[in-house]
């Protein structure tokens, strides 16, 4: 499942300078050398184009009610049937993608930033600062992730930006847990000590010193969590706390179809979980393969 | 030993505190009056003023916010846990009739990882590049991409449709009816450990793969002992500590993915408990059930570090 050759040295940039001269030509290497996490790649920007074009590409109205076409199996006219209101189960998930893509990347990218700023900040300025930060990074990593996201939602009701913050708020300790200890060493070196006798002052330091330096482990760490993500927010749609109903999403086209009725429909059942699994899986190993590139040290394990 | 239970215990504290604190703001923050927020705008719309001081008075809401924190504080310190305002009988009788379950299943759920996904890791290491190495290697990814909801909701359906059979309904404990208790249990404990067997394996492994390069272990081998001697005595002991550290931290996706295990399962547990109180928007229900859950939490991962210090005798702590 990891690249087909193990022994030969690294040829993809091991720091993230090398993203920055030519993006191509490292995108070009990565595929090259990870032809598994290239296909990811390709599948993951198939998904991509699915949730965008999903007003083209799907064949029905995936909100639209028809009583007369419910609770068809799959068949010609609707490939993997449809729901208990006739629904088109292939539009609902087509739609569904749009959620799931949008939530994962969204709730990455904003922990990630938030986590950064405040890690590096956490590592670089120390002191009364550093322990109140990571008092609190604690107290959110006491509770089970989905349990507190559980809380969050509850206070503030279900919809599309409270289960943004919800999901942040969880991610956040681990990535700054990360870029606090980088920032730490990063913080020594001769190099830092150099900028700070040029006269650089602290947040410029903090922005243009020691930040960067933290880009690659937090690359590796985003991807990968990209799939927790995504099975973090269908787990709360399956809960019925996510994103309301008649939105469709991955989650909350799950919740309920196996309790609701005494024979439930299979389909109903069996196909959104399969688009979770494809996603997710895509992810993981593109993550995988990310961080054999970014550290080589950990290929394999 | 008893001086480290001790200090981890002091440093506990802190984190104890701001963990209720936590729980107490989140379940606050919403916008408007908690009384509606309880029963619906329309529903407080209907209250008369004064049934309106008696319902306030009667959930604390008429006193400032600090007093009602400092109240829930003393309140768990003696173990009171209020009563369901919606159900109207006592928080603590429910969750002593719910509890047990939901700690089973989690415990089944542990023991299910580990006594399926350290044999896995061993035989894929053993056997590295094998067919065998591979099928485990791409079960893991496998099962690392499955939401448990989803496999959860895939066995009630093969239940139904293939074997026409549900498990029994309610709460039946294990020493009142063994049998039925296990079916009820056995199917939820597996769904639930089988993501953290996936991450175990996959650890196992790589960590008894590193292992094995060690000196010690050519030692072993160049005295004579037997392979398996070699792997079972001197180098798993070594490998599964990094092991052991992570039960601890899948600890809480286990204890998270408890909660969604039981609502597919309908499984009564304290998880399906916590989600309907947050349906009927019953507070302090869902307040004392998420500090539940941290503590657990907490003591869980006390208890797998002084695993830690009792296996590795490496580790001291003063």
């Amino acid at each position: 499942m990891t690249g087909p050759t193990v022994d030969a040295p690294a040829q993809v940039p091991s720091s993230a300078s090398g993203y920055g001269t030519s993006f191509v030509g490292t995108i070009f290497r990565f595929v090259r050398r990870y032809p598994v996490g290239g296909a990811m790649g390709v599948v993951i920007a198939l998904l991509f184009f699915i949730a965008i074009a999903a007003p083209v590409i799907s064949p029905y109205d995936p909100i639209q009610i028809k009583v007369l076409e419910a609770r068809q199996g799959p068949s010609a006219s609707h490939l993997i049937g449809t729901d208990y209101m006739g629904r088109d189960l292939l539009s609902r998930i087509i739609y569904g993608a749009r959620v799931s893509l949008f939530v994962s990347v969204t709730v990455v990218v904003l922990s990630t930033v938030l986590a950064m700023a405040l890690g590096v900040a956490s590592g670089y300025i120390g002191g009364r600062f550093d322990m109140i930060t990571q008092r609190i990074m604690e107290v959110i990593l006491a509770f089970p992730g989905l349990v507190l996201a559980l809380a969050l939602l509850t206070a503030m009701g279900a919809g599309v930006i409270p289960i943004l913050i919800a999901l942040t708020v969880v991610r956040i300790p681990a990535t700054t847990r990360v870029t606090r200890s980088v920032a730490l060493a990063v913080k020594e070196y001769p190099y830092v000590e150099a900028a700070r006798a040029t006269g650089a002052s602290h947040t410029r330091i903090m922005f243009r010193h020691v930040a960067p330096q933290t880009v690659a482990p937090v690359l590796v760490l985003a991807t990968a969590s990209l799939g927790t993500v995504i099975i973090a927010e269908a787990s709360l749609g399956f809960l019925g706390l996510g994103i309301p109903p008649p939105t469709p999403t991955w989650g909350n086209l799950l919740g309920g179809v196996v309790t609701a009725t005494f024979k439930p429909l299979w389909w109903l059942v069996v196909f959104p979980g399969i688009a979770i699994v494809i996603t997710v899986l895509a992810f993981n190993l593109l993550g995988d393969n990310v961080r054999d590139a970014v550290d080589p040290r950990l290929r394999g394990t | 030993m008893h001086k480290y239970l001790a200090r981890r215990l002091i440093y506990a504290i802190p984190t104890i505190l701001g963990t209720t604190a936590l729980v107490f703001v989140a379940m606050r923050i919403m916008p408007g009056d908690m009384l509606a927020a309880m029963l619906g705008e329309e529903g407080a719309g209907l209250l008369s003023e004064a049934d309106r001081q008696i319902m306030m008075a009667k959930l604390g809401l008429d006193r400032p916010i600090y007093t009602q924190f400092v109240t829930w504080l003393w309140d768990i310190v003696r173990l009171d846990l209020g009563e369901s305002f919606f159900k109207g009988y006592p928080n603590a009788e429910l969750l002593a009739n719910r509890g047990p379950i939901t700690a089973q299943i989690a415990i089944m759920a542990i023991v299910f990882s580990w006594v399926v996904g350290i044999p896995v890791g061993v035989l894929a290491a053993l056997k590295r590049n094998s067919t065998m190495d591979y099928l485990a290697r791409f079960s893991t990814i496998l099962f690392l991409a499955t939401p448990n909801f989803w496999l959860a909701s895939l066995v009630v359906l093969a239940y139904v449709l293939v074997f026409d059979w549900m498990p029994p309904m309610g709460v039946v404990m294990p020493w009142e009816d063994p049998w039925q208790n296990l079916q009820i249990t056995i199917m939820p404990a597996i769904v639930l450990g089988s993501s953290a067997s996936a991450t175990i394996a996959r650890l196992t492994r790589s960590m008894l793969l590193e292992v094995v390069r060690e000196d010690y272990v050519r030692t072993a081998r160049a005295k004579g002992l037997g392979e398996s001697t070699v792997v079972v005595v001197h180098a798993l002991r070594n490998a599964l500590l990094p092991v052991i550290t992570l039960s601890g931290l899948l600890m809480g996706s286990l204890l998270g993915g408890s909660v969604v295990v039981e609502v597919a399962f309908n499984v009564p547990g304290l998880g399906a408990t916590m989600i309907a109180a947050i349906r009927e928007r019953d507070f302090l229900l869902v307040q004392n059930l998420v500090l539940i859950y941290a503590f657990v939490f907490m003591f869980a991962n006390l208890v797998v570090d002084m695993c830690y210090a009792w296996i590795d005798p490496r580790i001291h702590y003063e």
